[in-house]
């Protein structure tokens, strides 16, 4: 136990080239609105910060931890909903009443998690699940607070103003893009705080072998519940932000079981217990169902002569590619678990070590 | 009958075989002695195919051995009684009895088989219709050796048929042990009781830290002074 | 307490179809330690097979688990083969993803092929049902003596002559005494006045006048209480017809009432072909006793009416529909030669509607079927598992892999075997419920939530767990749905797990695993 720590520790220090790619990116990031005004790019970017954001919360708990909620609906749709109630029935603007969805998550994690981490391995998968459900299921029927299964349409957004200046009044994408990417760096960021923390060499010795972080004296409870919060809150801010992009919600749009699911997707494809891990998965899933919902794929399919348009197999994909655009990620997710359990990230790692070994 | 030949065995990065040279002839019991964490159920493992050797020939009447399934080599006629008894424990007595002649070429002596396990521990035959899971230790072994002869096995291998029995119930398992092999049957023991069954062993070796260190016939091992200074506490 | 009943019965019929599911799970994770998350995806593709087998072939949902059961059994076989083989030393929650995986991919396969529209498998006897436990729960005298005089008028009417007043004597008694149980019930009343119309007629005089008064009474109030219902409309129509067939000269203003009727059942209810075919014949009754253009006028108007009865006619299975525009414009001739044809024979007799029924417990014909079906899966499984090699081999792999391999059992072939028996009932499932479920792609996740729900209630890797878990889910969800409501009926289930996870996680029937 104590080697693993030791080996964790070594990667506290940040390599200058880590930084000045990190500066690289981050500026490249701030510009593209200002080369790209395709509004469809600037969605699928948006798309991508939303994505990225959710798999580094969930990799607090499920990376980090070794706690797999595949709950984390939950946290996502409670978060949605509690902005978006404060917006239209309360008149309280979104940058406030995310906060207060971050409190309300809070609090509601903590309630989750005194339950489910009674439990372990299937056993915490499956309580993790049911809570959300429930979750899904009151607001479905707790018809009075939530409107229901026929959801919220957010009628207006307020304009965002500082004193009496208007900062933005988000009648386009792009302060959607700068909103979207700040919290993914905030994010990652406090993701990479953690990791290097002592809390986050305690999650990551509950993940290894929970009884032994318990014999050293690491309270498993109060530590999981700390991973819960933080993962918890990060989840929920990206629900808010969801929720008042796309200004529509509802049970099965935010709280159904395909949300949790997609969530830890996101950090198995890229690689899961690495801050980069979601940024691949993200990178990697985000386009590609993109390309499938916007048919881009069938028309590839066209151009590449693969098949006619007006062929019987060509209208056949033009009509039903664009709906079964979670297939990608079903089969995404058995190659990526049969050939690269580490994710592409590991997986590329692994090339690049064996190629390196190779070379010398 | 069955030859190892440079068994190299690892656990991850770990180490746990060296090189170990075995060979049991039709008719004998020999026995492989050695403190815990010696090798002696890895051995074992790797001879049913549990486990994959990183290198080394296991050949049983020179059929080759590394290349099977585990239960390729049950059929060939290697049935090993593992540590621990591994009892089927929400099944009857009869019925792991009965899973003991699942090949199909033990299957039409299954009843007979039953009549000799029976003959040879009666206590079986009172509990016959007992779920495994809830019989004494001793029953249970008694239970593991009956089931292994279930498969009409040509070789038998035992890992630690003793271990955690009363004195009295270890004379008694190894009296059958040395009846089973006056049936016919060529045994490998795997044993930390060093006294008895080198008593009734024709030839043995000694394993220590995943080598063999000594080997001879059970007699001679006896009056080893090495062995009598490790193992038998003179 | 009859709804306590009636949710029970109902509880523990689809309980058993869970069960079904449960158990193939429970079989599965038994054997390989592995949480299959695709086994609702696994019943959406059975659901899927049952319904291209009834749409293309015309084979019977229930008959068609005989292709399914096969099928399924490769299929899981083949799943286990290619995929889940290869993870299962691998952790569990990649084990867990592995399957989520091949679950989207499978309802999102299905999705590309059907889209997501749901289908309906609609037979015969979807939306059958059957009473029991008619004498115990809610007997009803009234009921008894209702269905007593219907069946004693029916019997007259059928056994023509004889003793027919005889019967509709004791019929008067039977409505008599049915409605001092329960009065005010207008079925009976206007079977009362029917019966009293059919014994007036086999009367003469004054006997058959004060017959036909009651029967005008009971008509009456018959449809005060339920005014606008065709069938009491049309019994009383009839009544003034035959009666006016032997009133002589009086007949003209009885066929004029009788015609009144009609048109108060016309206006509750255009489209009913009994009220015109009737009103048709009694047109043409009239018609017979006229000359000249009087008859017809009424002849035309029997045609009318007989034209806009075809129109009204639900057509045959496999017939073509009558063109009534053609039958329109006849010559006169023409039309009494088709109308001695069509009305000739009308018997003006009065047609007993049965009433609506409270005594017993009212079972859906398709899910008795199914529950009958997966009692004999379930025995037939157990059966298996128990007394045949194989079967036996598959328990000893779950309970003790490595000791298996000892004893000569191909572990992997047990693992395909038990893919594949987990596919194959999670499919029946599937078939046996597609009658009565909507079907389409995203069906499953809600089967994999349930089967887990009664797999961790009855002790992961336990059948009878399963068995009796899937039974217990079943009443739990009927009754929540009846006594709290449908919508939180779901929350029920999912509170009842996590109470069993947090205080008997090792299940009803399991050994603590946890």
């Amino acid at each position: 136990m104590k080697t693993i720590l030791n080996k964790l520790g070594n990667n506290r220090g940040f390599s200058p080239v880590a930084i000045s790619l990190w500066i690289a990116a981050l500026a490249g990031l701030a510009l593209f609105p200002q080369f790209v005004d395709n509004p469809y790019a600037l969605h699928v970017m948006i798309l991508f910060f939303l994505s990225t954001i959710m798999g580094e919360s969930w990799n607090i708990l499920g990376g980090y931890t070794g706690q797999y909620s595949v709950g984390h609906a939950a946290y996502f749709g409670v978060g949605a909903y509690t902005t978006m109630m404060l917006m239209q029935y309360r008149q309280i603007p979104p940058w406030l009443g995310m906060w207060a969805g971050v409190a309300v998550v809070m609090v509601v994690a903590l309630v989750i998690g005194s339950i489910c981490f009674r439990l372990r391995g299937p056993y915490f998968v499956l309580a993790s699940i049911a809570v959300a459900e429930i979750m899904r299921l009151c607001a479905v029927n707790l018809k009075d607070l939530t409107n229901g299964a026929e959801g919220i349409l957010a009628t207006e957004i307020p304009p965002f103003k500082i004193g009496a200046t208007v900062v933005t009044d988000f009648l386009s994408k792009v302060p959607f893009y700068y909103i979207g990417l700040s919290f993914a760096v905030l994010t990652i960021v406090a993701t990479m705080l953690v990791q290097h923390s002592k809390l986050g060499y305690y999650f990551q010795a509950i993940r290894e072998d929970q009884d032994a972080a318990h014999a050293l004296g690491i309270s498993l409870s109060f530590h999981k519940n700390v991973a819960l919060l933080l993962s918890a809150g990060f989840t929920s801010l990206a629900g808010s932000f969801y929720a008042i992009y796309v200004g529509f919600i509802d049970p099965p749009t935010v709280l159904a079981l395909d949300i949790s699911v997609q969530i830890v997707l996101i950090c198995i494809i890229g690689g899961i217990g690495t801050i980069y891990g979601p940024v691949v998965g993200s990178l990697v899933l985000v386009p590609l169902s993109e390309a499938l919902r916007s048919n881009l794929i069938a028309q590839g399919i066209f151009k590449l002569g693969l098949a006619s348009e007006e062929s019987g197999v060509g209208v056949f994909l033009k009509e039903n590619l664009a709906h079964a655009h979670a297939l990608i990620y079903g089969i995404l997710v058995v190659v990526v678990i049969l050939f690269m359990p580490d994710g592409v990230l590991g997986f590329a790692r692994k090339l690049f070590t064996a190629r390196n070994r190779g070379n010398a | 009958m069955l030859k190892i030949e440079k068994l190299n065995f690892s656990y991850g990065d770990l180490k746990v075989l060296w090189d170990i040279d075995l060979e049991v002839k039709q008719g004998e019991i020999v026995t492989v002695v050695g403190s815990n964490g010696a090798g002696k159920s890895t051995t074992l493992k790797n001879i049913s195919r549990l486990v994959k050797p990183s290198s080394g020939a296991l050949t049983f009447n020179g059929t080759d051995l590394s290349k099977l399934e585990p239960h390729q080599v049950v059929e060939l006629g290697i049935v090993q009684v593992p540590e621990g008894r591994k009892i089927f424990p929400e099944m009857t007595v009869l019925e792991n009895l009965r899973m003991g002649s699942y090949i199909k070429s033990s299957r039409g002596d299954r009843s007979a088989n039953i009549d000799r396990a029976f003959t040879l521990f009666p206590r079986l035959k009172e509990r016959a219709n007992q779920l495994g899971g809830t019989m004494s230790g001793g029953e249970q072994q008694m239970l593991a050796i009956a089931r292994g002869m279930m498969a009409n096995p040509k070789l038998l291998l035992l890992d630690e048929p003793s271990l955690g029995l009363a004195p009295l119930f270890v004379r008694f398992i190894f009296d059958i042990i040395t009846e089973i092999n006056k049936q016919g049957v060529t045994i490998l023991l795997v044993e930390q009781n060093v006294f008895q069954s080198l008593r009734i062993s024709h030839r043995a070796y000694v394993l220590e830290t995943g080598r063999v260190v000594l080997s001879g016939t059970g007699e001679a091992l006896l009056n080893d002074e090495h062995v009598k200074k490790a193992f038998l506490g003179m | 307490m009859a709804i306590f009943l009636q949710s029970l019965i109902s509880g523990v019929l689809i309980g058993g179809v869970y069960a079904l599911i449960g158990i193939g799970l429970t079989i599965i994770f038994g054997v390989m330690r592995v949480i299959n998350f695709a086994h609702g995806d696994l019943m959406m593709i059975g659901m899927y097979l049952t319904w291209n087998l009834f749409q293309y072939f015309h084979m019977d949902p229930f008959m068609s688990i005989v292709v399914g059961i096969p099928a399924m059994f490769l299929f899981g076989g083949l799943l286990q083969k290619v995929f889940i083989n290869r993870v299962l030393g691998a952790l569990p929650q990649n084990q867990i993803l592995l399957t989520i995986g091949l679950g989207l991919i499978m309802s999102n396969a299905v999705m590309l092929v059907y889209t997501s529209d749901y289908k309906i498998l609609t037979t015969r006897y979807s939306s059958d049902s059957f009473k029991v436990l008619q004498s115990v729960v809610n007997p009803d005298k009234y009921e008894r003596l209702y269905d007593k005089g219907n069946a004693l008028v029916a019997e007259a009417l059928a056994g023509k002559g004889g003793n027919a007043a005889e019967l509709l004597a004791k019929a008067d008694k039977k409505y008599e005494e049915a409605l001092k149980v329960k009065p005010g019930q207008f079925r009976a009343l206007a079977n009362w006045g029917a019966s009293l119309a059919s014994l007036a007629r086999l009367r003469q005089g004054e006997e058959a006048a004060a017959l036909y008064a009651r029967a005008d009474e009971k008509f009456a109030a018959a449809a005060a209480i339920e005014p606008g219902d065709i069938d009491i409309l049309c019994n009383w129509a009839i009544a003034y017809a035959s009666r006016a067939a032997t009133a002589g000269p009086g007949a003209d203003s009885l066929y004029e009432k009788a015609y009144e009727k009609f048109k108060e059942g016309e206006e509750a209810r255009p489209d009913s072909y009994d009220l015109f075919n009737a009103w048709g014949a009694t047109l043409y009754r009239q018609a017979l006793i006229k000359q000249g253009a009087e008859a017809d006028r009424l002849l035309a108007a029997a045609w009318e009416k007989y034209r806009v009865a075809l129109d009204a006619k639900p057509v045959e299975e496999g017939a073509e529909p009558v063109d009534t525009e053609a039958l329109a414009n006849k010559p006169p001739a023409e039309i009494r030669a088709a109308l001695d044809q069509v009305y000739g024979k009308f018997p003006f007799a009065p047609r007993l509607k049965p009433d609506k029924r409270d005594a017993g417990i009212s079972v859906s014909t398709p899910l008795a079927i199914s529950f009958v079906i997966t009692v004999a899966i379930t025995l037939l499984l157990y059966w298996f598992l128990m007394k045949t090699d194989t079967g036996q081999a598959i328990r000893a792999t779950a309970q003790d892999r490595e000791a298996a391999q000892l004893m000569g059992i191909n572990v992997k072939r047990m693992s395909i075997l038990a893919f594949g028996m987990g596919a194959s009932l999670a499919g029946t499932a599937g078939a046996l419920v597609s009658p009565t479920y909507y079907i389409f792609p995203q069906i499953g996740g809600t089967f994999t939530l349930k089967a887990f729900v009664i797999t961790v209630l009855g002790g992961m890797g336990s059948i009878l767990g399963a068995t009796v878990g899937g039974i217990i889910i079943g009443v739990a969800e009927s009754l929540g749905a009846v006594y709290i409501s449908a919508g939180w009926k779901d929350v029920v289930v999912y509170v009842l797990f996590l109470l069993v996870l947090l205080f008997k996680p090792s299940g009803l029937f399991g050994k603590s695993r946890v």
